[in-house]
């Protein structure tokens, strides 16, 4: 990468001042989120999951002590429609807690399609702050024979503009010098007047003729690309192979991956066992914590290649192309195509999901997407299918080589999900909650050759969000169910498991789910996974861990002497409808703006998931 | 309702064809929406394709491509250009 250009690390100062808050905005796919990380490098703070309730990434630019650039979600306009732009225009006006009105704007707009976007430069400049904009692509924009005369622009506009490229670094030392001129800086010498949207376009043409504005030469590769990818027949079915390709690796190079870091991860386990001296402390740190923590920790490559596809599908463009392609399908649930990409995030985690539901402007679909997105397949339930189906499912041929049992199973588990989905979307839409009018409209965005920089960050990004997941939650529920099942201790030793006060707390609940063909332990593991689903498999990981009957045995063996398969099954498709996540239950309720919404969909889901199981295991039990 | 004979909306171009926004038989709200994507009144749209399934529609305006749903592109009426067409530039 070409970084000749980037902002030299000299600190800044000026009489006045120094900026403290900048403000990156512009509209999507204008290439922001590629300059805030160029600018920030890795110094981002990402606060896109609950507890750190901030919406925005922020990050301390290089070359700036106490300057903090705040990356706003990407805008068409600031009128509001969707609740990114309400977000937006709220931090605009230091209306969002915690983070105080930016001194500052950096307008992020595309050269290659500048008309479109004077319309939010109008607005934003509107706004009185000290603005620099920033026409990105510049390279892209003279390539294709585009012209501007910058200069003219700038007094058009009222506010400096300078040609960049984020995907390269050039042209970043204007950004270095507006910043470092500090409050020294006036705001905009004439506000364009926007009272109506024809005088807006009007200002906008204007600024157009007098800037010398010639739009570039459409981009030949996005039209013959879209001749394919949304060909009448080609265009599903290329969309199918994708979205099977993405499920064909995740699981079928994830697995392996996954389980060659188990083999590690047990191996440095078996490593720090022969340090530690027998007795409660070893106890403590290898059957508690490490079996608690590894069960979960072999989920990371799976989670990681799928946030690469997601990363992928979304730089390239062909994301919005998947929503044009399934928004007939969506429509006939009540949905629009919006919704395929925070449901198809889902499948990943369904908090970044329910946070992308912000680009959705009609409030019924956007709710009705959050309401439904806990149900898609999200990777935290993959530990606990994984498990159950290595112990009760065996690796036979069901469909010649090309599908055996196990994968069908795992199929039908990711199948049942999407139904339950769509048949709650249905029922959403059928019921009181009717649609509001706000239509669908989508731009497609030029496809573009993802750049490594951006997939890597995005990698980085979840990777260390999981990581602090198991690194906080998972390593306090496992540390409680370590004592729960050390206490009350006998002699200085731990009781048999039985005695223990976990037995007594799974023995309170076994009624209940004694129908279900489960016993006390996998209701502890019940219990614990209302937290986060994943837990489940280090709670029973600690449990079998501490038990010495099952200690030396791998988890799944234990398992099979512990669940009968009626039970077994019962139990993935509970898991399958459960709602099971705190970190979910907390975005909905930011999101929605209370606790009604995310008391529903908890009531919902656990009165389907504890109905289901109970009917597979009765129904079951009656052949087996 | 529509109040003249059988006015053209974007519903009735071809795919290539091009045509000038008259009026749009929309709430004030989803005007407001539209205009940010280049719909206003005199703009020139070009219909460019459907989406496979044959809905939503993709129409070029102001040099990129935008989904409408059928429902919403019956709603804008238009007049068809009779120029030939030529190259698209801007």
């Amino acid at each position: 990468m070409a970084s000749r250009t980037h902002l030299s690390t000299a600190p800044a100062r000026s009489p006045q001042g120094e900026f403290r808050t900048v403000a990156l905005i512009g509209p999507p796919n204008s290439g922001k989120s590629t300059l805030f990380n160029r600018l920030t490098r890795l110094r981002q703070k990402v606060g896109n999951y609950p507890g750190v309730t901030v919406e925005q990434h922020t990050g301390q630019l290089s070359g700036f002590r106490d300057l903090t650039l705040v990356d706003l979600p990407g805008v068409y306009g600031l009128e509001p429609f969707s609740e990114d732009e309400r977000v937006a225009l709220d931090v605009l006006h230091g209306r969002m807690p915690g983070l105080p009105r930016p001194d500052a704007v950096l307008l992020v707009l595309d050269a290659t399609n500048l008309t479109r976007q004077l319309h939010l430069a109008a607005t934003v400049i509107a706004l009185g702050l000290p603005t620099l904009v920033l026409l990105n692509m510049a390279d892209l924009f003279a390539k294709r024979e585009g012209k501007l005369d910058v200069l003219k622009l700038a007094t058009e506009l009222g506010a400096p503009v300078a040609m960049i490229s984020a995907a390269s670094g050039t042209g970043l030392d204007a950004i270095h010098r507006f910043l470092s001129r500090g409050r020294s800086v006036e705001g905009p010498t004439l506000l364009p007047v926007i009272p109506n949207a024809p005088q807006s376009r009007q200002w906008a043409a204007q600024v157009r003729t007098r800037s010398g504005y010639r739009a570039p030469l459409p981009s030949v590769w996005s039209r013959r690309l879209d001749q394919i990818l949304l060909h009448k027949i080609w265009g599903p079915l290329i969309f199918i192979l994708v979205v099977g390709a993405v499920f064909q690796t995740v699981f079928g190079i994830g697995k392996p991956l996954s389980d060659g870091f188990q083999l590690i991860l047990n191996d440095v386990g078996a490593q720090a066992a022969n340090l530690l001296p027998e007795g409660l402390l070893r106890s403590l740190i290898i059957d508690g914590i490490w079996k608690g923590l590894s069960a979960v920790l072999v989920f990371l490559p799976q989670i990681l290649l799928l946030f690469l596809f997601i990363g992928l599908l979304e730089d390239s463009g062909y994301l919005a192309r998947a929503a044009l392609i399934s928004d007939r399908t969506f429509s006939g649930i009540g949905l629009n195509g919006k919704a395929f990409i925070p449901l198809l995030s889902a499948y990943a985690c369904a908090v970044p999901a329910i946070m992308a539901t912000r680009t959705i402007e009609n409030k019924h679909d956007r709710f009705a997407t959050i309401f439904i997105a806990p149900f898609m397949t999200c990777s935290a339930r993959l530990p606990v299918y994984t498990l159950l189906i290595a112990a009760f499912i065996p690796d036979t041929p069901v469909l010649g080589p090309f599908l055996n049992a196990r994968a069908a199973v795992m199929m039908s588990l990711y199948v049942l999900g999407f139904v339950a989905a769509f048949a709650t979307a249905k029922l959403l839409n059928s019921s009181a909650m009717k649609a509001s009018s706000i239509p669908f409209v989508l731009e497609m965005p030029e496809y573009r050759l993802p750049t490594l920089q951006s997939i890597a960050l995005r990698l980085v990004d979840r990777g260390t969000v999981f990581l602090k997941q198991v690194g906080t939650t998972i390593l306090a529920v496992t540390l409680v169910i370590w004592i729960l099942t050390t206490l009350p201790l006998q002699n200085g030793h731990a009781p048999a498991l039985e005695h223990s006060v976990i037995a007594t707390l799974g023995h309170l609940i076994e009624p209940v789910i004694k129908p279900l063909g489960f016993n006390w332990k996998i209701g502890v593991g019940l219990l614990t996974s209302v937290v986060a689903r994943e837990v489940m498999v280090g709670t029973l990981g600690t449990i079998y861990g501490t038990d010495p009957n099952t200690h030396s045995l791998p988890l799944q063996a234990a398992l099979r002497g512990e669940l009968a398969l009626p039970g077994a099954i019962a139990l993935m498709v509970f898991f399958a409808f459960a709602m099971q996540c705190t970190s979910t239950l907390a975005v909905v309720r930011r999101e929605t703006n209370g606790w009604k919404w995310p008391a529903i969909q908890f009531l919902y889901m656990s009165g389907l998931a504890y109905i289901s199981a109970l009917l597979v295991n009765q129904i079951l039990s009656l052949w087996w | 309702m529509p109040t003249t004979p059988q006015p053209e909306t974007l519903l009735s171009l071809k795919p290539g064809e091009a045509a000038i926004i008259d009026t749009f038989q929309l709430p004030e709200q989803i005007k407001q929406l539209l205009v940010r994507f280049g719909f206003i009144t005199g703009a020139e749209v070009r219909f460019s394709r459907p989406a496979p399934l044959g809905d939503p529609l993709l129409y070029t305006i102001e040099g990129s491509d935008v989904a409408l749903r059928a429902d919403t592109a019956r709603r804008i009426l238009i007049t068809k250009r009779i120029a030939p067409k030529d190259r698209e530039s801007r």
